[in-house]
């Protein structure tokens, strides 16, 4: 993908119910440039020995959308994200991100691990440049943590934050560098259920701000449910179902469309076949 | 001290040496009201006798105090055996012979010469067997290959006594300052080595991945990750050097020397002068003590993202 004239459509997160530690008014137009990239996966494979984690996966992946990937563990599901982000090579088939392979460099693409991973002995700010790479750029640091609201903790050693501090400064060291696309490997997986809740709102509204194609593993059906425009469940190594979540956003929570889908969902993942 | 190397070996050390070192647990304070000492003490006691606490006049004095207490009263009492003749002065010379000598040498410029010799052997022999310990760790712990080529062999030399190669050190290097940096080089460089190793080795792997996958190169790896990483541990090898590094220095300086601390004791056993003989452990004591506190400043410095290091703010 090379470079992207024009802006990508701009969503305002106002008028979001939201809980009272964001402060909403302090939301402030950033020009993003970057756009979701699109992305191809055909007939991928991994094993490792002689176990066949991924059987042959085929997923065509929209610029800028939110997909979801469920399943029990050890279905794959974490294989296949650190197959996209290059953390693992395929065995056999493809995955091309925006038209270019993912050996070339020119989308960028980030990954959120379940774990923060900030280093402990840099302040907070630093962490988030770490996401900058060589490009020394103090603003665009604290502007990332603007945008998740974690602006006062910039001069912070990682240890002082909380456990969702810690997780939205790592959300503002993926964004920093405007990535095209962000892997999210379970990333409110070890939080508890009200930051996990309040992370999903900032989430989705980051996204629908910046516009980055996402895919999220989880365990967490309701979650998925949650953040997705679509849901794929991955069983034994192979796509179990393919299901578009149409829900208007922002999410409204517990709504009983949410329930139906699921259901839907639970059903896919939990009955054998 | 007799044989502190073999210690280092089991790294779990490291950190617990680190976190149990806050200076406000002392005994004292465990019994002190001080909001410190109110964890520490068992709930019976707090409720059993609330007013011998509080009178208790030790309680009053503030922290920083309360680890002299114990020496002076060491002191004090020892002082006291000795005027009133309970043990012989021959063999334990009082604690103001002891500080006679020290203001007598201090005059004639003896002591600090001597001082000042072992000083700058114990140094030059921490730089020397200190920073090929550090580079050797630091190489091993990142490079298989490296690690594969010489760990073992210098896990084989380690198990030998560094003091048990005296003989072999005299007839390669004779008594002369050779011989002293060398003994003192060769047991500083293995706490440090391990150290260093262990330090990189345990660096978070998560890490490791999140900083390759964020396109940092080998060298900001190690820079911003590997080495901060390794820090802590890498102290803990730097506080056992200093203390291999005194022990050592003050068997190679009876061995033989023309000035330093130890031949200051040494010739001072030949006149049975007692209280310069306790007048060198003292110094030696302070040295270490020195050498000891320096490093945890130098630790307090560099490792303040350290939890441990964060408790006294908040």
């Amino acid at each position: 993908m090379t470079h992207i004239a024009g802006r990508p459509r701009r969503l305002t997160a106002s008028g979001r119910d939201i809980e009272p530690d964001f402060k909403l008014g302090e939301r402030r137009p950033i020009p993003h440039q970057s756009q979701g990239a699109a992305i191809h996966i055909s007939g991928l494979e991994k094993h490792f020995g002689s176990t066949k984690v991924l059987k042959g996966i085929d997923l065509e992946i929209a610029s800028g959308s939110f997909v979801a990937v469920v399943g029990k563990s050890g279905c794959g599901k974490s294989t296949l994200l650190r197959l996209l982000t290059g953390l693992e090579q395929p065995d056999a088939g493809s995955i091309v991100l925006a038209g270019v392979t993912n050996d070339g460099s020119q989308p960028v693409s980030r990954i959120m691990f379940q774990e923060p991973r900030l280093l402990p002995w840099e302040k907070v700010v630093d962490n988030v440049a770490v996401g900058l790479g060589d490009r020394r750029d103090e603003g665009a640091a604290l502007a990332a943590l603007a945008d998740v609201q974690l602006s006062e903790k910039a001069n912070e050693w990682p240890a002082r934050l909380s456990g969702g501090q810690r997780q939205r400064g790592a959300l503002a060291r993926a964004l920093v560098s405007q990535p095209n696309f962000l892997a999210l490997d379970e990333p409110l997986g070890a939080l508890d259920a009200l930051t996990r809740i309040s992370m999903q709102r900032l989430l989705e509204g980051v996204w629908l701000d910046q516009r980055f194609t996402a895919i999220l593993v989880t365990h967490d059906v309701g979650e998925a449910v949650a953040l997705a425009d679509r849901v794929v469940v991955l069983d034994n190594g192979a796509v179990a179902l393919d299901l578009d979540i149409d829900l208007d956003r922002p999410r409204a929570r517990a709504s009983a469309q949410a329930a139906a889908y699921e259901q839907q969902l639970l059903n896919a993942i939990l009955e054998p076949r | 001290m007799t044989s502190p190397i073999w210690t280092m070996t089991s790294g779990e050390l490291s950190l617990a040496a680190q976190l149990k070192d806050t200076p406000s647990m002392t005994l004292l304070t465990a019994f002190a009201p001080s909001r410190a000492g109110r964890r520490e003490r068992p709930d019976t006691l707090d409720r059993a006798r609330p007013t011998e606490v509080q009178t208790l006049s030790l309680c009053r004095l503030p922290s920083a105090v309360l680890p002299f207490v114990l020496p002076l009263a060491i002191v004090a009492l020892w002082q006291a055996a000795a005027s009133f003749g309970w043990i012989s002065t021959r063999l334990m010379p009082a604690p103001s012979d002891v500080a006679r000598a020290l203001w007598e040498r201090t005059l004639t410029g003896e002591l600090p010469a001597d001082v000042g010799a072992s000083t700058v052997r114990a140094l030059s022999g921490l730089l020397v067997g200190g920073s090929i310990g550090f580079a050797l760790g630091l190489i091993n712990g990142v490079s298989k290959l490296s690690h594969t080529l010489t760990d073992s062999t210098l896990q084989m030399v380690r198990t030998v006594p560094n003091l048990a190669l005296i003989p072999l050190v005299i007839i390669w290097f004779g008594i002369g300052e050779e011989a002293k940096l060398f003994l003192t080089a060769l047991g500083v460089f293995f706490p440090m080595y391990l150290n260093t190793l262990h330090g990189v080795r345990s660096v978070d792997p998560q890490l490791i991945e999140m900083g390759t996958v964020y396109g940092m190169n080998r060298r900001t790896l190690f820079r911003r990750v590997i080495l901060p990483g390794a820090l802590p541990s890498i102290f803990v090898g730097l506080r056992f050097s200093l203390g291999i590094m005194w022990l050592t220095l003050i068997v190679a300086e009876t061995m033989a020397a023309s000035s330093g601390i130890g031949q200051m004791a040494n010739s001072a056993r030949e006149f049975m002068q007692t209280d310069v003989v306790v007048l060198a452990l003292v110094i030696y004591a302070l040295l270490g003590k020195l050498a000891d506190l320096t490093a945890k400043l130098l630790e307090r410095m560099t490792l303040q993202w350290h939890p441990a290091y964060q408790r006294s703010e908040g």
